[in-house]
């Protein structure tokens, strides 16, 4: 019996789709606002990408599915990093780790620290597009073997016949590098 | 203590000994630490997402075709550096994509795909602001629904990969992944075969693309169409809806305005240099043939949201806006170019850091496309009072003039000898060689003069399109623009400007 109840063409009610949808589509804007900053605070605490992948897709998963408990009228930046970091601490406990790598209380400031540099994220993703544009081949091989092939500065060295300290100081003065470049960039554009 | 970024970087890839870790936090326990640790976590972070998928894009295109078919990015999207939709938004449209049957699941207590109905997909953007419903839409993917596009320019593929090119401002409906309705804006259009039916609807008529290139302009309650390849069927008003006048078909280099639905559509000039077709920047003979000759800095002008950009890089600079509807950029002779006055927010580009002359000998060339007349303006200078050397100018009586000044701070001046036409591209060279300034038009000298070398040394900039003092605005384009120190030869100016009619000519 659908008397009064509006279906659509799979047999839903029509009122409850529209709300699904809407909220879809607010939680899908939410995380890709606050993707980055989750991205970069678990980076900052788990040192394998693999590793870090996997947890920031769990996180949003979680996320996803307690979506009805977040509290709109606060920063969905915070929430999410606050489920990271216990999703953080979770992960270093079933790593058998017998001690953090960071103290609870340093999580927490990492997480606040990382809410603070929000605003601009996106303007640096930016720049760093086309700052990596301008790297010479050398410097982006040893990048794309590093952060797309995951190999360790030890595998890097031996790929490339140098040693694992100095691809490690290349690999940090290439960092650094763009990291100039961005703030360059981004301060052309914001004079 | 101290912290270098090659330590917090070893602590990031989780290569430090107990002792370094230790030693990280109590140097964290600085606010002003943790900042710098956190913003180096991000550039871990964003390094690895971007270097991922770049690899990712990079694989695709090496194996060809198939695998763009639905996806966000074209050809002409890799290798190109504005390409923020892709860089900000297509890990994370993955991810919520996937998360979505997340919250559907949960909510039903089953998994259930969620109903999809997307029309189009952002292939690129340059300094685009994009809404839906009254709320800025970000997301790569564009449901069915009402859009406005209120900057900048959008790159949109629909089904089976027909491209369309949308320039601020426009209203639309994506009605579906085969059709478009234009209420007002312009739009262009390239359907490959597997695409013919793409249907492009506008208040006064219904274009029905039959693989083809096309373009359509719906402003003041009239529709224009323009053809530049194969063949479209535009039926005035609503096909097989309403009572209207015949469809005509239109071939290439065919053009009609439709401004009554009853009324057979209007006969016009097709207007290629109106219509945004494509975001590249052709590297074809004119460009080989600049770069042959050293320029100091070359502005291609190209269509992107990254400022003003120079071949060397280190020359680049800012694109000037102010208020206007229509982007800074518009069609070039060669792929963009920078759009100043008439109708667009442009107001000139300006170069912080130009390359410095010492020589006393220069060259400039440029292409310049005058839109309204009337008005003189600045194509190009350095000089701001008694600073620079060179000025590049259309001046009250229509002409171009090239101003020199001397380290002295003597000037001399040379003027061409026909008025600059309006909607028409003209080639613009100034050398000055130390004994003689010259000026050429579409590769001929057109005026010298006896002239003293030009002042060395730094300038405070150079301006594209407008003065130091925001007052001498050009009112059109500006495209390929390259500085030399040393002054061409004729027979160099008169190459570059076969090699461009040459590329021009196809």
């Amino acid at each position: 019996m659908t008397f009064g109840i509006r279906l659509d063409h799979v047999g839903f009610p029509l009122a409850v789709r529209m709300d699904e949808t809407q909220k879809r589509e607010r939680f899908t804007n939410y995380w890709l606002s606050a993707e980055p900053s989750v991205s970069a605070y678990v980076f900052a605490s788990v040192s394998s990408f693999h590793d870090a992948e996997d947890l920031v897709q769990r996180i949003a998963q979680e996320l996803a599915r307690r979506f009805d408990e977040y509290d709109s009228n606060r920063p969905f930046i915070g929430w999410a990093l606050w489920i990271a970091k216990s999703r953080v601490i979770d992960f270093y406990r079933t790593q058998g780790r017998s001690r953090l790598v960071f103290s609870d209380a340093l999580l927490g400031r990492l997480a606040d620290t990382i809410a603070s540099q929000s605003e601009g994220r996106s303007q640096r993703r930016e720049a760093l597009e086309l700052c990596l544009e301008t790297l010479p081949s050398k410097s982006r091989k040893l990048l794309d073997l590093r952060y797309v092939e995951g190999l360790s500065s030890t595998q890097v060295a031996q790929a490339t016949g140098s040693t694992s300290g100095s691809v490690r100081v290349l690999l940090s003065r290439v960092r650094t590098a763009l990291a100039s470049c961005i703030r360059q960039r981004i301060a052309m554009e914001n004079p | 203590m101290s912290v270098s970024d090659g330590l917090i970087d070893q602590f990031l890839e989780g290569a430090c000994s107990a002792e370094e870790v230790a030693n990280i936090e109590r140097w964290l326990q600085d606010p002003a630490n943790m900042e710098r640790f956190a913003r180096r976590s991000e550039l871990h972070a964003d390094l690895r997402r971007s270097l991922h998928r770049n690899r990712i894009l990079s694989r695709a295109l090496e194996q060809g075709g198939d695998e763009f078919r639905g996806a966000p990015v074209s050809l002409k999207t890799f290798g190109s550096p504005s390409r923020r939709w892709l860089a900000l938004t297509a890990a994370g449209v993955v991810a919520a994509a996937c998360l979505l049957v997340v919250l559907v699941a949960n909510r039903r207590g089953k998994a259930r795909l969620p109903y999809v109905s997307q029309a189009a997909t952002v292939v690129m953007d340059v300094d685009a602001l994009l809404s839906k419903d009254g709320q800025r839409w970000n997301d790569v993917s564009l449901p069915v629904g009402r859009y406005r596009l209120r900057k900048g320019l959008l790159n949109l593929q629909f089904g089976n990969g027909v491209l369309v090119y949308l320039e601020a401002p426009a209203k639309f409906d994506a009605m579906s992944d085969e059709r478009v309705m234009l209420y007002n804006g312009r739009l262009s259009a390239h359907v490959p075969p597997e695409g013919i039916g793409f249907t492009v609807q506008t208040p006064e008529a219904e274009v029905v693309d039959f693989g083809t290139e096309f373009s359509v302009d719906v402003q003041s309650g009239a529709s224009e169409v323009h053809v530049f390849d194969g063949l479209v069927r535009v039926h005035p008003g609503r096909a097989m809806t309403e009572e209207s006048a015949a469809a005509i078909d239109l071939k290439a280099s065919q053009a009609v305005r439709v401004s009554d639905p009853m009324v057979k559509p209007l006969g016009i000039a097709i207007a290629s240099e109106r219509f945004i077709r494509n975001f590249d920047e052709p590297r074809q003979k004119y460009a080989r043939r600049i770069k042959q000759l050293s320029p100091l800095a070359y502005y291609r002008m190209p269509i992107r949201d990254r400022g003003l950009i120079s071949e060397p890089p280190e020359y680049s600079g800012m694109v000037l806006t102010g208020d206007g509807v229509r982007p800074p950029h518009a069609c070039g002779l060669f792929g963009g170019s920078l759009r100043v006055g008439a109708d667009s927010t442009g107001r000139g580009g300006h170069v912080d850091s130009p390359p410095e002359l010492s020589t006393g000998q220069f060259t400039l060339t440029a292409f310049v496309y005058l839109e309204t007349s009337g008005q003189s303006g600045i194509v190009a200078t350095n000089m701001d009072g008694v600073r620079g050397g060179y000025t590049l100018d259309l001046n009250e009586s229509g002409n171009l003039q090239a101003t020199l000044q001397s380290q002295d701070g003597d000037e001399w001046s040379v003027t061409g000898d026909s008025f600059l036409p309006t909607k028409t591209w003209r080639y613009v060279v100034v050398s000055v060689d130390g004994e003689r300034l010259r000026l050429f038009e579409d590769g001929k000298l057109v005026g010298s003069v006896e002239s003293a070398p030009m002042i060395s040394g730094p300038s405070d900039g150079i301006w594209f399109g407008t003065d130091a003092r925001s007052k001498r605005i050009w009112h059109g384009r500006i495209d390929e623009l390259a500085l030399f120190d040393r002054a061409l030869t004729q027979e160099e100016i008169a190459g570059l400007y076969r090699a461009a009619q040459e590329e021009i000519a196809g």
